[in-house]
């Protein structure tokens, strides 16, 4: 039936066959309620995960003020409301230096800048600070 | 006139003592805003004892167009306050100030409650926050899809509902928060990205986030934290 530059033809129908029904199955089994979770979030970038990890942290101080008209007075007082877990320092398993006055002004600052590519990095009230 | 005003209100400054005015200006927003409670805060300088140094207006459960928002904090630096019209007209209008943080907490539920408030009730849909994203669960009947949705979906409808998730991240810019979608699933079948694009642009994806007259503010920021959306200057 298939002859000449034909003769591939019915390999390769059935070649796409298997790939749309291999296709279709990883479209299931990626459907199922156990995968109702979102995508992972990982960065192997400590300077990008720091940085993500203040600017977090200040987002749940701000979001701390706008409940509290006050700034907390430590970290820990985030929890659980505003941040699940205070993130520590990428590669250094220290907690972020945290200052603040309570009404004015809030600082989160890294124990060793230099250790991310830094001279400074800091957020304050909001701004991050990073040189 | 805007030049005007600044001196008229110089001019008119009363003695600044923190709680009657904090009390006045509660009494007039409580006029214009539909809310459960309002805080204001009044710092002095105590360099300047007539200048104030920040205001914190704290509006809570706070009607925002159809939504309850949880909180809605505005904190002036160095506000410069119509005192004109506060004490003539009782308006609150600020007339400039050297810096302002906007900040506004929505909760699951009240998210929740707006949706509920805008679909038909076989609809349901529950939200649940895993920062960065905001989750969705739903369960949904077909004859309540819109038909161009449905034809993006037809190869994964099966039976009269379409149920699944979606993981979203939100933007906002300009008082306009959009909507992101990171992953659908739909009736066990997980949308591939091409469809979840055309998912994404086939619907209208901005909502206005209404401003609470008096207070200004421009909200350019988004994030999902672990009780809250918060949306922030």
């Amino acid at each position: 039936m298939f002859r000449g530059k034909w003769k591939f033809l019915p390999g390769i129908i059935v070649l796409i066959m298997i790939v749309v029904a291999v296709y279709v199955f990883y479209l299931y089994r990626q459907g199922g309620t156990e995968n109702y979770n979102p995508p992972a979030q990982k960065t192997d970038d400590p300077q990008m995960q720091i940085l993500s990890d203040m600017t977090v942290l200040s987002g749940a101080v701000e979001a701390y003020y706008a409940k509290n008209l006050r700034y907390p007075d430590k970290l820990e007082q985030l929890k659980p409301e505003f941040i699940d877990k205070i993130p520590l320092e990428t590669g250094m398993e220290k907690s972020f230096i945290y200052e603040s006055d309570a009404l004015d002004r809030y600082r989160i600052t890294v124990s060793d800048p230099s250790r991310y590519g830094f001279k400074e990095l800091f957020i304050e009230n909001g701004k991050i600070i990073q040189k | 006139m805007g030049l005007v005003f600044p001196f008229a209100s110089f001019a008119e400054t009363p003695e600044l003592t923190s709680k009657p005015l904090e009390n006045e200006i509660m009494q007039i927003l409580g006029r214009s805003i539909k809310c459960k409670n309002i805080v204001v805060q009044i710092r002095l300088s105590n360099e300047k004892p007539n200048e104030i140094k920040t205001l914190a207006v704290k509006v809570e459960s706070a009607v925002l167009g159809g939504m309850v928002a949880d909180y809605v904090t505005v904190l002036y630096e160095k506000p410069v306050i119509d005192f004109n019209q506060l004490k003539k007209a009782k308006k609150f209008k600020i007339i400039s100030s050297s810096n302002s943080k906007a900040g506004i907490l929505i909760s699951k539920n009240a998210i929740e409650r707006y949706i509920a408030g805008k679909v038909k009730k076989q609809v349901r849909i529950s939200i649940r926050f895993s920062p960065p994203y905001a989750e969705c669960f739903f369960n949904i009947p077909v004859s309540d899809i819109p038909p161009e949705t449905l034809k993006l979906l037809d190869k994964y409808l099966k039976g009269k509902k379409l149920e699944g998730y979606a993981a979203v991240q939100m933007k906002a810019k300009d008082n306009a928060l959009s909507i992101q979608s990171s992953k659908v699933i739909v009736n066990h079948f997980l949308i591939p990205d091409a469809i979840r694009q055309e998912l994404q642009n086939s619907f209208k994806q901005v909502e206005r986030i209404p401003i609470l007259s008096p207070l200004r503010y421009s909200i350019n920021n988004v994030t999902v934290q672990n009780n809250y959306i918060f949306l922030t200057n």
